[in-house]
């Protein structure tokens, strides 16, 4: 392999994860809402406690997605 | 110990142990030769094969959560891995350094105080010559920025032996944006 073809490479996979910082894969989408169900089924009809820890989901997430973010 | 500190230690304290030899680059290379600027992650770039990719990256993930799902297929291709310190939850992207140049600049890093800790940071001539690589917008203002600070003090006999090297990669660009500014 030419160092060249490893420049491009390498700005390629840069590229990619700028753009992907940026968005929510499937799986991780999927992985919040399985966390979402458990949540509701653990406190079944508590409207309150479903919202609080959502929230703090919501803020871990929000975190996370700044830190990701160059 | 700040979390930049905290990283940069668990960095090392990876590579070591595991004989990688490795130079810090980007953002907190610029900001230990002095220019003032901000960062939100940690570039490494390490002196590895293409041969002994996959166990390194092993080796990387075992300490480090990586981004994606499927880093070691990701690295094998795109020669870079992004990666989280759980512990102070810093990015760091750590690239292989599989080509000439990049072996160079490892070679030629040394150890130099930061903070409480000693650590190999990349020349500033080697970082001028990635920086003219990326040739992004951020990248050609902190050139700017370089050339304020280090314009009368740098290496140009080995400056301009790697930009004409370059030039055999069909980036003559580099050449003239090093003339805009640092002549």
């Amino acid at each position: 392999m030419t160092d060249k073809e490893i420049y491009k490479a390498r700005s390629k996979g840069f590229e990619r994860i700028s753009t992907l910082q940026s968005e929510v894969s499937d799986e991780r989408f999927l992985e919040f809402m399985g966390s979402i169900h458990k949540i509701i089924s653990k406190n079944k009809i508590n409207l309150e406690s479903i919202k609080q820890e959502v929230l703090e989901k919501a803020e871990i997430r929000k975190k996370l997605v700044q830190l990701f973010s160059k | 110990m700040n979390p930049f500190e905290k990283t940069l230690k668990d960095i090392d304290d990876f590579c070591i142990p595991n004989k990688i030899k490795y130079a810090i680059i980007g953002g907190l290379a610029l900001i230990f030769h002095k220019i003032q600027r901000t960062t939100n992650d940690i570039d490494i770039t390490l002196l590895i094969d293409l041969e002994n990719m996959e166990s390194v990256s092993k080796q990387i993930i075992s300490k480090f959560k990586p981004i994606f799902s499927d880093p070691i297929p990701f690295f094998q291709k795109y020669f870079v891995l992004p990666v989280i310190d759980e512990k102070t939850e810093m990015r760091i992207d750590f690239s292989a350094g599989l080509t000439g140049f990049d072996k160079q600049v490892i070679e030629r890093s040394e150890r130099k105080k930061f903070g409480s800790l000693n650590l190999p940071f990349c020349t500033i001539e080697d970082l001028i010559v990635y920086k003219l690589f990326a040739a992004r917008h951020r990248d050609m203002a902190d050139l700017e920025e370089i050339a304020k600070i280090h314009k009368d003090k740098l290496d140009r006999i080995y400056l301009n032996k790697v930009l004409n090297e370059f030039s055999k990669l069909e980036r003559n660009d580099m050449i003239s944006n090093y003339q805009n500014f640092f002549l």
